[in-house]
């Protein structure tokens, strides 16, 4: 018996598993708990991809369409992320303006871009500091839950104006794309294996 | 066994197999960015579809429009909004720029308008207070242009809205707008059925033109004879003092001003839409209630003064109204005031060609050192509102024709109103066959009809011996000579001369041309010659 070419432990019930040369075409699961048998994530890279250019293409719907739409008095005024940011810092309140700046329009972007290097450096096979690589991916991961500060901000305000006549808050199709973003991307980041970054070192050492 | 299973597949102790199944060969994935581009586009291809055309509206002041935030709005309905707001470059009025909603891109003909919504408070009423609370808007009205524009001239005031479907429009001339203001209501009977939608100078800039707007159905009643008449404050019309009438139309109209219009009698037909009528100032009482007489026999009246007469004052037959003063004017050569008066036909009888008219407007004082006061007042109503009354002699007058001229004096004398003569009048039907034919002649068949049978004495009353002058004789003056000779009767006075207090008079006594020498001082008439 010619020595199995990869060992594989289980992702959910860790038991080793040494996958043969019988398996390529095919699809490897664990024999204890049916789990499926990846020495990678399983297509990590076209996963993330996919779900990568979802993000980037509602993107740009989240921050032209009004994340939500201020009736007072018969009066709509509807408000984008952008608006309400320029709204803050009129008001003065420049610490709230820079978070929401930050965790709405900032982070989903640097994310995008990020996760777009990550991808296309494993797919260019870089050898560029695998170490700082990963640390950026570990940062992607942290942060991304951060962007939802603002749908949850206007799922309170819709909640909570609600004065008829008076003021009325309602959300606008860019929350909806917004939340979508923030989601995809999490969604992206989890999907990308950051093994893949030092695979092509190992095959290098081989 | 557990030793050979380690050492057989080295170098992992133990090894399980693997099940192998075979991969599907699409990744699902790949849907989501599908899907994240499906809404993507619709989005964007709904934002392109939905934005309509960007416009430019200039107005006078930016007062009350925000960039951004201001609507435009057609029916309550928005149609657009204001992108930013910006000063002209010489600064004398504001460039508003506004997208428009999609549905309003075809309908923005050259000629629509546009006005800032604000709230208002007049007289007529509270309008746009909604913008009190939700700021104020712009409102727009579609035009009838042929060309599609995206330019506009706003208006500095909003216009009177009117439905062109839901009624007429017509126009009124007025010598004065008195309290008339845009907006106004049209009054038909006290019910409000349209609005003065404008008032402007007219170009000769003397009269006042009102363009008005009757709503559906009721421009049904605007017909030839329709009468309009300015409701706006008070009229107190004392002129009838025995049912004095205060018309107050609505207290709206009070503040606001306003129309009122009323069909007489005979209206005629529907008039087509545009049709120009006269404003009136006052209530047409007179008009309104009854025909006016314009057929009947028509005399003609000369009086030194007028005399607080006027046109539509009544004459009057033993007080009684018998017809009516159809114009009042200066004769041609100023020396006295000419009465066109008109008789009721069914009382053209009554005006013989001896018959005496006078003034029985006002109050007639007479002082008399012997006499004492004497007041003589027509009645109340002929007091305050003027006419003239008439009596006819007993005997010896024949029918008048229609034009004939008679003297008006300005006071009867006593006897007249002793005259009591038994004149048969035509009755209602005979006045109503006699009308068929019409005008004139039938005021003539009716004299005709009726005329008393012939005198049987052709020798008219004895010619009078003396004439009674309330002054001394010298101090009685050539007028006063012919008012006392014509109360006495005498007709046709050509000529007077005075030598002191001797007159010499040539005048006609029943058409029969007399010379006559009166001596003021005791008022003997003598008559010489023939």
């Amino acid at each position: 018996m010619t020595a199995p070419s990869l060992w594989v432990s289980c992702g959910s019930c860790r038991l080793l598993t040494a996958i043969g040369p019988e398996t390529p075409g095919g699809r490897a699961y664990c024999p204890r708990c049916g789990e499926a048998l990846s020495q990678r994530k399983p297509n990590s890279l076209s996963r993330t991809w996919a779900l990568l250019i979802a993000a980037a293409v509602l993107y740009v719907p989240a921050n032209l369409f009004p994340v939500m739409t201020i009736i007072s008095f018969g009066a709509s005024q509807p408000a984008t992320i952008l608006t309400g940011v320029k709204e803050l810092a009129a008001a003065g309140m420049w610490p709230i303006a820079v978070l929401v700046f930050v965790a709405s329009i900032t982070i989903p972007m640097l994310k995008l871009v990020s996760l777009s290097f990550l991808l296309i450096s494993v797919q260019l096979r870089s050898q560029w500091r695998p170490r700082d690589r990963t640390r950026l991916y570990h940062m992607i991961e942290g942060i991304g839950r951060w962007s939802m500060i603002d749908v949850f901000m206007i799922s309170i305000l819709v909640a909570l104006i609600q004065l008829a006549q008076i003021a009325t808050v309602e959300p606008g199709v860019g929350a909806v794309c917004f939340a979508t973003v923030v989601i995809l991307t999490m969604l992206a980041t989890s999907a990308f294996d950051p093994r893949l970054i030092w695979d092509c070192l190992e095959s290098d050492d081989d | 066994m557990t030793d050979d299973a380690n050492t057989q597949a080295s170098p992992a102790p133990k090894v399980a197999r693997p099940e192998v199944r075979h991969q599907r060969f699409f990744s699902i994935v790949w849907l989501v960015p599908l899907v994240a581009i499906i809404i993507g586009g619709w989005l964007a291809y709904r934002t392109v579809s939905e934005r309509g055309p960007s416009i430019t509206i200039t107005f006078k002041t930016a007062d009350g429009i925000v960039a951004g935030k201001t609507k435009i709005k057609y029916k309550a309905i928005d149609a657009g909004t204001v992108e930013s707001v910006r000063l002209s470059k010489d600064l004398s009025h504001v460039i508003v720029e506004a997208t428009m909603v999609a549905e309003i891109a075809g309908h923005l003909w050259e000629g629509s308008r546009f006005w800032v919504v604000q709230p208002e408070i007049t007289f007529a009423g509270v309008t746009g207070l909604n913008t009190l609370v939700s700021g104020d808007f712009i409102a727009f009205e579609p035009g009838d242009g042929k060309k599609e524009a995206r330019t506009f001239k706003g208006l500095n005031r909003p216009p009177i809205e009117v439905d062109e479907n839901a009624g007429h429009k017509y126009y009124l001339k007025a010598q004065d707008l008195g309290s008339i203001s845009k907006g106004a209501p049209i009054y038909y009977k006290g019910v409000t059925v349209g609005k003065i939608v404008d008032t402007a100078l007219a170009d000769d800039n003397k009269t006042i033109t009102v363009e008005i707007f009757i709503n559906k159905p009721q421009e049904q009643l605007i017909r030839e004879g329709t009468l309009f008449w300015n409701v706006s404050g008070v009229s107190l019309d004392l002129g009838d003092i025995l049912n004095a009438s205060l018309h107050v139309a609505s207290l709206q109209s009070l503040v606001a001003g306003g129309i009122a219009f009323d069909n007489p009698p005979n209206a005629g037909a529907q008039v087509a839409e545009d049709t120009t009528f006269q404003l009136l100032d006052k209530y047409p009482k007179k008009l309104l209630e009854e025909d006016p007489v314009t057929d009947g026999l028509k005399l003609k009246l000369k009086a030194e003064l007028l005399g607080s007469l006027k046109t539509g004052d009544p004459i009057l037959y033993r007080e009684f109204e018998v017809g009516q003063i159809l114009r009042v004017r200066l004769s041609d050569d100023a020396a006295t005031v000419e009465i066109d008066a008109v008789i009721d036909p069914r009382f053209a009888p009554l005006v013989k060609t001896n018959s005496v008219f006078w003034n029985a407007s006002g109050l007639h004082a007479s002082f008399g050192l012997f006499s004492g006061v004497k007041v003589d007042v027509e009645s109340l109503q002929s007091l305050l509102a003027g006419g003239i009354a008439f009596a006819t002699p007993n005997q010896g007058g024949q029918a008048v024709q229609p034009g004939a001229t008679f003297l008006l004096y300005d006071k009867p004398k006593e006897e007249w109103k002793d005259w009591a003569p038994h004149i048969r009048l035509p009755t209602e039907t005979q006045v109503k066959a006699a009308a068929k034919d019409g005008g004139t002649p039938a005021v003539e068949a009716l004299q005709e009809a009726t005329a008393p049978p012939p005198p049987a004495e052709p020798t008219g009353p004895p010619m009078p011996q003396a004439v009674d002058f309330p002054v001394a004789g010298d101090k009685v003056s050539g007028s006063m000579m012919i008012d006392h000779l014509e109360e006495l009767g005498f007709t046709n006075i050509t000529s007077v001369e005075k030598s002191g207090a001797i007159f010499h008079v040539k005048a006609a006594w029943q058409a029969e041309p007399v010379s006559l020498r009166i001596d003021a001082r005791d008022g003997k008439i003598t008559r010489q010659g023939q």
